[in-house]
Parts: C-alpha cells; structure tokens; sequence
C-alpha cells in the first residue's frame, strides 16, 4: 500500500467486514486542508465522509463518491470464496476529463466557485492552485488500478487464510494427539499392572496343576507299567487284568488334566494362535486318517466329500485340534453300520445389510465344514449347553460313551479364538450336525 | 447444516473420508478442474508423495446474487478430505466435525480390503465421537482405481451394490470417471436429509416460520442442484451410456428413497 501511495499518490484505507480500519496510507490532500480551515467547509466534508462510509457498508459492487470538490472516492468491496471480506477505499483523486480542465478548476472555473458557495470565506487563487496539485487520474487508468489492487490485496487474504487455518488445524490436531496420548499412557500403565498380577496368578496355577496333578499319576502310571512287566515277580491273571484297568482309567486322567490345562489356557487366551494359510481339506483328510483304525473297529463309515473352497486364516495343529475332536465325538456317538460325513463349503450371510456392508462383505466370508452324524442327536435345550465344560447331554451315557465332557468346549473356545463360530444342528430324521465356520485367509498387505 | 436467514445462505459441508492414497483429493482436484465458475481456492498442500498432510478444502457456491435476491436461498458447499495416513487419526476426527454428508473413496484392489473396511470402521467411531451415526448421515461409497489390475470384480460389486443401503458408484478419478456422479448423489442425499430433519424440527417445535424458510430453499435448491449438474455434466468426459447408466441408477435410487 504504501508503495501504492509512493507511485500514484492516492490515499488508501482498508477496511474489514466489519468496518475496523485496518490499514491506512497517503496524506490529507492541500484542497481539503484548505476546506478543513473554515466552519461550513469542515462541516460539509465530514457530512460527505459520513456518505462514503454509509455506501462503503452497503456496496457489494465498486462504486464512487463525488466531493463538491470534483474530487472523488472509489469504493472497491473484496472477496475472498464468494464472501464478502472488506473493501478499500481509494481518494481522493480526480478524474481526468478531456479538455476543459482549466475551465473547471481555473480561479474563475466552475468546481472553485461550487466550493465558494459551499465555504465562502475560501481564497480563489489558493483554492485553484491547490486543486491542481490534487492526483490525476484518466478512468482508464483508474479501473486498472483498482483491479490490479483488488487482486493484489485478496490474493494475500486468501493465502493469509490459508495460512490460518492451516496453522489452527495443526494445533487443533496436535493438542489432541497430545491428549489421546496421555490418556492412552494412562489406560497402558492401568492395563499393565492389572495383565501383571494376572499373569502372576495364572503362571502360579498351571504350574500347580501340572505340577502336583501329574507329578503323582506318572508314579502311579510307572509303577502300574512294571508291575505289568513282572518286574516286581509273576502276576497272576486277576491282578494283570486289575492292573490293566488302572493303567487305563490313569491314561484317561492324564488325558483329562492335559485337556483341563488346554481350556484354562484358552479361556484366559493365552493360546497363541500361528495364524497362517491353511487348506481346510488338508487337516480334514489328517484328521480322518488318523481315526479310521477306530472306525473300521465301530463299524463306522466315515465319508470326507473333497470341496473347491478359500484357504481359512487358521493354525494347522489347532484346527486339527477341533476336528478331531468333532469327528471324534461324531464316531462316539454313531452305531455300527453307521455313517458319518464331513464337508466343507463356502458361506456368507445372507442377512440383515448395514451401512457400509459393501466393505465388509469380502471380509465376513467365511468356509463352513459341516461334520454330520446319525447318532440319537440333541434336544433343543442342550444345543448351547454341550459346548459348556463338563456338560454331557445324557450323565448315564457318560460311563457308556466315556468322555470328559471338555471336547466341546475346547472346540468352541479354539474356534472362537480364530474368530470363527461353531453351533449344533439338527440332522433330520436323527443325528446332529456341527457347523463350524472360520473366516477365509486374506494375504497380509 | 448451517442456515443463515440474514445474508440468506445455506452452508453445507461435505467428507471424503478413506483409507490412504484412495484419490480423495484426487477426486477433489477434478471437481476443481471441471467447475470453472463459483468455485473458491483448492486450498491443498502439495507432497512429493502424494500424501495430504492436514486436509484439502473446496468452497463452491450454488445460486448467484440476482437468484438469490428473488427467492430462496444461496447454498455454500464445503468439501474437505482427510489425511489417510493412520498417524493422522486426531485430524480426520477434528474434520469430521459438523460434517454433513460423507463421500467413502475405496480403493478398488483385493489387497486394500481390509484397509478399507478399517478405515471405514474408524469412520464410524470419528462420527460416533461427534455424535452422528452412519444410519442417519448421508454416505454415498465410492470404488475408485477402476482401471488398475487386480481389483474386485464389477460382478461381485454390483451383486452387494444391488444389496446396500447406500449408493455405489465405480471410478477412475484420476480419469475424472465417477467422480462427478459420486459428488452429485452425495448433495442430492445431503440435501434431502438436511431438509427431512429440518422439517422433522420445524414441526416439532411449530415453527411456521422456519419450515416456510426451508421450503422457499428446497424449491430454490432444485435449481440450485439442476445449475451445478448441467455445470459438471457439460464438462464430463464420460461416455454418454455410462453417465446415462448412472444417472437411472441415481434416479430409482430417489424412487427407492
């Protein structure tokens, strides 16, 4: 602005939305001095400022503001995004006309002797000598100015905005990852000590049950073992056959307390899942190999359809785990001549869509292994219950069909753990289906 | 929604919400090329790679003075993204902030499944932060990367499409295809919705006055919408079955609505 002033000569002032001056640059002219000097004259020109300042308010558009001095004041309103932002007012300066200059502005010209009848104690020569020193401008010139300072000054507001906002929402944003940050540093220390003491106590438990539950059972299984073997002299036929049955009840304990210590580590989900991509036909094809001597022994047939289905995001040894159990159970159940079948396929839920489904359905896909038996089934009350620990649906069949009544829950916990889902069905006429679905492996990014 | 009833204006403000390096400010930068008038300053930072640091800015306004003076009122649009990096967590959830409508850009590639949904799922939480919910906010999702290899099929997507509850729409921002019908469902959504729940408001409380308000500029806004849909749609360079396609698409989609 003030090198504005220093080529043209012409007072600015800008002025925000609102109407606080904010910047002011030039002179008061010679001319207005002089008019200044003299009561009515000073009168006569605030009454003309008060009128620029009331258009200046209300302009949307450029306008101007004759004085009776000839001299006028160009009000230019800025924008910044199609809002309104300020305006500058530029004057005062005259505006060039062609010819007739000294006519108008000469001692005996026309604007001198409308100043007179404004001011009449005004001196004429000084009048005329003074309103030629006042700045010049042909309106050509005049519009190229305003625009070039309009441009000029909204290009520094829309930067100087830009800057603005930039550096608000950097505070905004770092006062706020300041205080996520505390927080969280709070929420950790609280959740460490609290993982601390439980992993005091669970480390202390395990190690007391494994320690004190098979410490004595594997004497007791040592001592059964050479016995058996006659190290301590010949048995007779009663005492081998007693001897066998305490060997197998102790091998069923073992077994009891393995699986006992496998469910207390997965319901407090310290099993650590090797989550990696795995054929769901693979471990089906293992599991059936490995229980078709006890099978062929039932009677049972065991019937493995081979599918086209996704890799699931599992840990083999794991997932193993569950369908042996399954399979196991389906054969325990089943009766000689009977059948039982396992196929795999892909599944996705057909149900109620939410908001922004289209994103998640790829994610939701699961592969769904069916392991289908022809056994007396499940009534519809036990068909949550048979995945609680310790929970057989028939107590007197426990002794006929064995079992510690924890495959189940194992398979659930362990499903659950590979954020799968298992649930019972019915087989119509007879029979029960256990479904079990995990979600399809999806390659890390 | 803002309404100011003395300078008559309505302001709405629009999200691009996505995962990282999806086009959001892509999509922005091709809404700044095609409007040419009443369009403000694309106020973005450029990166060496591409990233949005804080958030791109697009202010546009829809209705001119002398429409403006006659009837209803004049609508300013905000459009903003947000940095996807995941350091930026603090700053998409401060754009968030009052927002009207949300554009979901998705990257198109089988890889960037779970990039998407994260993303979206942390759009939710943001939204659930400023008390909005995703059942009530207008959102329209958008496919982008159409032309890369290796992406989700158009079957697969037009299948789940067919199922959703918001408008799907496939694109090649970096073409400038899809993204102008993208902008265009999402005013025509926010816009409903802004009057839906500002009528819903005026009844409650027996405002005459308001609801007559709302109704001069949703009488105003069909022009308003009209205006800015010829403006984009002249300078779209898609071929006209596709945008034709769409535009049926947009059109059940309202009789649905």
């Amino acid at each position: 602005m003030h090198s504005y002033y220093q080529l043209f000569g012409m007072p600015i002032r800008l002025f925000s939305a609102s109407g606080a001056l904010l910047a002011e640059e030039g002179e008061q002219a010679e001319i207005c001095a002089l008019i200044n000097t003299g009561a009515a004259g000073r009168r006569a020109c605030s009454k003309l400022v008060t009128q620029v300042k009331r258009t200046a308010a209300a302009a949307t558009t450029a306008c101007s503001e004759q004085c009776f001095n000839s001299a006028q004041y160009d009000v230019v309103p800025l924008e910044r995004g199609g809002e309104r932002a300020g305006r500058f007012v530029l004057g005062p300066f005259r505006l060039e006309s062609d010819g007739a200059q000294n006519e108008m502005t000469g001692p005996g010209g026309s604007v001198v002797a409308r100043m007179l009848e404004v001011e009449p104690q005004l001196n004429r020569a000084k009048a005329a000598q003074a309103l030629a020193l006042m700045v010049k401008l042909s309106p050509q010139r005049a519009a190229q100015l305003k625009a070039h300072l309009k441009a000029l000054v909204e290009l520094v507001m829309t930067s100087g905005f830009e800057a603005l906002v930039t550096s608000k929402m950097h505070l905004a944003s770092m006062a706020e990852s300041y205080r996520q940050v505390e927080q969280k540093n709070v929420e950790l220390i609280d959740a460490n000590n609290r993982l601390q003491e439980l992993d005091n106590l669970k480390s202390s438990f395990l190690s007391t049950m494994s320690h004190e539950l098979r410490t004595p059972l594997t004497s007791i299984m040592g001592y059964g073992d050479m016995l058996i073997e006659g190290l301590a002299g010949e048995l007779n036929e009663e005492q081998r056959e007693f001897l066998q049955i305490i060997m197998r009840q102790s091998n069923q304990l073992l077994e009891l307390i393995r699986s006992l210590l496998d469910l207390s580590k997965l319901e407090q989900g310290t099993v650590a899942l090797d989550k990696k991509e795995v054929l769901v036909f693979e471990v089906l094809a293992e599991v059936v190999s490995s229980l078709t001597p006890r099978a062929v022994d039932l009677g049972v047939f065991i019937d493995l359809r081979k599918a086209e289905v996704p890799a699931v995001a599992g840990d083999h040894p794991r997932l193993r785990q569950v369908f042996l159990n399954l399979v196991e159970n389906a054969l325990k159940f089943s009766t000689a001549g009977g059948c039982v079948s396992i196929h795999a396929g892909l599944y996705e839920d057909t149900g109620q869509v939410e908001v922004g489904h289209i994103l998640f359905a790829p994610l939701l896909q699961q592969v769904e292994i069916r392991v289908v038996d022809l056994g007396p089934g499940i009534p519809k009350r036990d068909k949550t219950r048979v995945f609680d620990a310790f929970y057989q649906v028939d107590h007197s069949s426990t002794r006929e069909h064995g079992g510690t009544g924890l495959g189940l829950s194992i398979v659930k916990r362990l499903v659950d753990a590979h954020n799968g889902s298992v649930h019972v069905q019915d087989n119509e006429p007879n029979g029960s289906v256990f479904v079990v679905r995990l979600p399809v492996w999806r390659p890390p990014v | 929604m803002q309404l100011q009833f003395k300078p008559r204006e309505v302001s709405l403000k629009l999200v691009y919400y996505g995962p990282g390096l999806s086009g959001k400010t892509t999509n922005l930068s091709q809404l700044h090329d095609r409007i040419q008038i009443n369009r403000g300053h694309l106020l973005t930072l450029d990166t060496a790679d591409d990233r949005t640091l804080f958030f791109d800015m697009l202010p546009l306004c829809i209705g001119n003075g002398d429409q403006q003076s006659r009837t209803g009122f004049v609508v300013r649009l905000k459009l903003y993204t947000v940095p996807g990096q995941s350091i930026h967590a603090a700053t998409r959830r401060l754009v968030l902030n009052g927002t009207d409508g949300v554009a979901f850009i998705a990257d198109s590639r089988s890889s960037f499944i779970e990039a998407n949904a994260q993303s979206f799922g942390e759009l939710k939480d943001n939204l659930e932060a400023h008390a909005l919910n995703l059942q009530e906010l207008p959102l329209v999702i958008q496919f982008n990367k159409r032309d890369l290899p290796e992406i989700r099929s158009d079957a697969d997507l037009d299948a789940l499409a067919a199922r959703s509850t918001e408008p799907v729409y496939p694109a090649v921002a970096s073409r400038g295809e899809g993204v102008v019908e993208t902008f265009l469902a999402l005013l025509q959504r926010t816009w409903r919705c802004s009057n839906a729940s500002k009528s819903a408001k005026s009844r409650s409380s027996k405002e005459p006055r308001s609801s007559s308000i709302v109704r001069t500029s949703r009488i105003r806004w069909r022009g308003a919408l009209a205006q800015v849909a010829s403006l984009l749609m002249g300078a779209c360079h898609e071929p006209a079955a596709r945008v034709a396609g769409q535009a049926s698409r947009a059109r059940s989609d309202r009789r649905h609505r």
